[in-house]
């Protein structure tokens, strides 16, 4: 279980010391004051279906978004720890956090470990200023689980690549004013080899965004065309055909958070008040919460790991694979739990379950299938 | 700096508990040579403050040769007489830190009474399932003086106490003691604020959980890589692989659960590792049988000697079903803010700089 990328994601900096309770209880301050003035409702599912770019200006406004980041990229040098206690709560209170989400967590990461000056120069201030927010355009129709069978062409072509193909389940590429896409540059021998990753504008011609709706009525979903895209050649994020070994760091930012864990916290929470009158339920609830603890103990892990430098793919999937399936859990402790029934229609409890239910299947696929993480971890064991 | 002394006192603590296989395995529990070798080796008194008689060393040591024993699923009192003479030495007991084996109980109090007349204490009742009663030189009675916990000290081998032998599922002594008005002086009670102590007991088995889910682990991943069907190794098999790895994100989350507690090891979060421990054993336990069909219980094939533990521990000290009802109960009486605080407390995260300066 400690088998960890073989090259370093960024030397072990100097970082900057932060008082972590003092932040902590600022970030508290403004959920509890924004949620009570109605800024925004809890939601489950905040960080994919919260799409509120006037919040992520706010959080922008406080110095919140890339802290980890260098302070010429308009970063705070924090430890990831700072990132940590920033998340943790943005999720526990369901905060609206979809805007920024993909870029603080891991486009950002990725153009400071593989972007050029220029590109960082470009991007990095911008995301930390909610001034662009970014897509990812990674799944295809033939290349889900199997994400190595990516067949979106990008061609050189006079001044950078001509790309061609399509992207799907891509959320909120409609919102999205940036995109990350993962292209083939070329076909060797090997799958894996040729894969390429780009930065791309959401408003360049050819370019088609259709929407999906999922069942529970939820716009976040798209179908990404690329006809005749023409990508300038500094776009180019990283290595040409090195796109696998990125993409594959990239997804342990994206599978060891907080995130697959605390999801359905804002359920959690109104579960925690009913049970009080439910005595037959607390063995259960000790249950969820004695795991919920270990699990929050992971993800903290894992953020140290970040520290060190290391991207931590095995411990990531394990952590999604559990964390995931207590997500889940939560949510049929829920329904049974709670008083009312699922309603699409309530403001309340009852819509907030309705919410997590329709949601729910989507934890454990989103980021990496279970049955591919369990895969991951399998293969990682021959090692 | 004491994380390395804990990975030294893990492989140590793998080498001195495999050589002692042979001694361990034959016959009934005894306590012997190989004891007497802990002793000497100072095992049980690892993270007794030196000033108290003890070894020296931290609360992450003596968790690793918790660990050892339970990967090397040694038949040794070494967990219940850590937490004896941890106590003892906490209550300025130092004299009892000198005899070959002490170990604590705690019994239900319903069903033990203990009066105080003068300068005595007569004690009356029955104390089920106290691990290797039958061999303590001294018994230290945990006490409910709550909040406080406290201690009485003993000596089993008085007349008025009978001792009935018991076993666990996997062979080790859990013996019912009845006290049949059994006179201490009070001289043998103290009291003790340590939180960290009251729960020392419950947070060394989860770590012994964690080595015994370790073997089951590593016994099973080459069992389904050695063994053929089909024209070929289990492992092979999607289903197979995948429930291996399973067991491997159980063994991880295990492990988590423990550190978790480790680092501040009130008996709230103790008492969460000993529930999420035990779900990760139950879930070990029966994969392992599962992938290694009917071998898995032949009396010669080792796994069995790591599963009855697996299914054993997680029952001893409290009660799953108690425990779990208890961090329910406390998280819907206190309410969701305090939940957040408990958990986002747990691991001391803001004041971590602080911490490591105090451990350096």
């Amino acid at each position: 279980m400690t088998v960890t990328s073989p090259v370093p994601l960024a030397a072990p900096a100097e970082r900057t010391e932060v008082d972590l309770g003092q932040l902590r209880r600022e970030v508290q301050a403004f959920l509890t004051d924004a949620r009570a003035t109605g800024v925004f409702t809890p939601t489950v599912d905040c960080w994919l279906r919260g799409f509120d770019l006037r919040f992520s200006r706010e959080l922008s406004a406080r110095g919140w978004l890339g802290v980890s980041w260098p302070e010429r990229f308009g970063g705070r040098n924090w430890p990831n720890a700072a990132r940590f206690v920033i998340t943790e709560e943005l999720l526990r209170f369901g905060a609206p956090i979809t805007a920024h989400w993909m870029g603080d967590r891991q486009i950002g990461p990725s153009l400071l470990r593989h972007g050029t000056p220029e590109l960082q120069h470009e991007f990095l201030p911008k995301i930390v200023a909610s001034e662009v927010t970014f897509c990812i355009c990674m799944s295809e129709p033939n290349a889900g689980s199997d994400l190595a069978a990516v067949a979106t062409r990008a061609a050189p072509a006079a001044g950078g690549w001509l790309v061609n193909g399509t992207k799907i389940w891509t959320s909120h590429a409609q919102h999205a004013s940036h995109g990350y896409l993962l292209a083939r540059t070329s076909r060797g021998q090997r799958r894996h080899d040729g894969l390429t990753e780009f930065i791309i504008d959401m408003d360049w011609p050819g370019i088609t965004v259709t929407p999906i709706a999922d069942m529970s009525g939820g716009r976040h979903f798209n179908e990404v065309a690329f006809r005749n895209v023409l990508v300038p050649a500094s776009r180019v994020l990283g290595e040409i055909g090195n796109g696998w070994r990125q993409v594959t760091e990239q997804l342990s930012l994206e599978r060891g958070g907080p995130e697959r864990v605390l999801t359905a916290y804002p359920l959690l929470e109104h579960v925690v008040t009913e049970v009080a009158g439910k005595p037959h339920l607390q063995a259960e609830l000790g249950e969820i919460i004695a795991r919920l603890r270990t699990l929050r103990h992971m993800a903290l892990s894992l953020t140290d790991a970040l520290d060190r430098g290391e991207a931590p793919v095995q411990q990531a999937a394990a952590l999604k694979v559990v964390g995931t399936e207590f997500e889940q859990r939560v949510i049929d402790f829920a329904a049974r739990a709670l008083d009312v029934e699922a309603d699409p229609l309530s403001d309340g409890v009852a819509g907030l379950l309705a919410g997590a239910i329709t949601a729910s299947p989507g934890f454990t696929i989103r980021g990496g299938a279970t049955a591919v993480l369990l895969s991951i971890l399998a293969k990682g064991a021959d090692r | 700096m004491t994380t390395e002394t804990a990975q030294l006192l893990r492989s140590l603590a793998d080498d001195v508990f495999g050589s002692q296989q042979a001694e361990l395995t034959d016959g009934p529990a005894r306590l012997g040579k190989p004891w007497d070798t802990i002793r000497e080796l100072e095992w049980p008194m690892v993270a007794i403050p030196e000033s108290l008689g003890g070894a020296g060393g931290d609360l992450e040591d003596i968790l690793a040769l918790a660990e050892g024993v339970g990967r090397n699923a040694v038949n040794l009192p070494l967990l219940p007489a850590h937490s004896a003479y941890a106590v003892a030495a906490a209550g300025g007991r130092t004299e009892l830190l000198g005899r070959r084996l002490v170990v604590e109980t705690q019994p239900r109090w319903s069903s033990l009474r203990v009066a105080e007349l003068g300068r005595q204490l007569r004690i009356s009742g029955t104390a089920r399932r106290t691990p290797w009663a039958r061999h303590a030189d001294v018994l230290l009675i945990r006490g409910p003086q709550a909040p406080r916990s406290g201690w009485i000290a003993c000596d089993p081998r008085e007349r008025a106490v009978t001792i009935t032998p018991g076993l666990n599922l996997a062979g080790e002594p859990r013996d019912d003691v009845l006290f049949d008005d059994l006179v201490v002086g009070v001289e043998n009670r103290w009291e003790c604020a340590d939180d960290s102590l009251a729960a020392r007991g419950t947070l060394l088995r989860c770590a012994a959980l964690v080595g015994a889910i370790d073997a089951t682990v590593v016994l099973t991943s080459r069992y389904v890589s050695e063994r053929e069907q089909f024209g070929r190794p289990l492992s092979a098999l999607l289903s197979v692989a995948r429930a291996v790895a399973l067991m491997r994100c159980q063994l991880s989350a295990a492990r988590s659960a423990v550190e978790a507690a480790r680092r501040s090891p009130t008996v709230m979060n103790c008492l969460a590792a000993h529930v999420d421990v035990a779900v990760c054993a139950g879930r070990v336990a029966r994969s392992a049988h599962d992938l290694h069909g009917a071998m898995g219980v032949a009396e010669e094939y080792g796994l069995h000697a790591f599963t009855k533990r697996l299914w054993a521990w997680p029952e001893e000290g409290i009660r799953q079903m108690d425990a779990r009802s208890e961090l329910g109960r406390q998280a819907a009486e206190g309410g969701a803010e305090k939940l957040w605080a408990d958990i986002i407390g747990l691991s001391a995260l803001d004041q971590r700089p602080r911490q490591e300066e105090n451990s350096g």
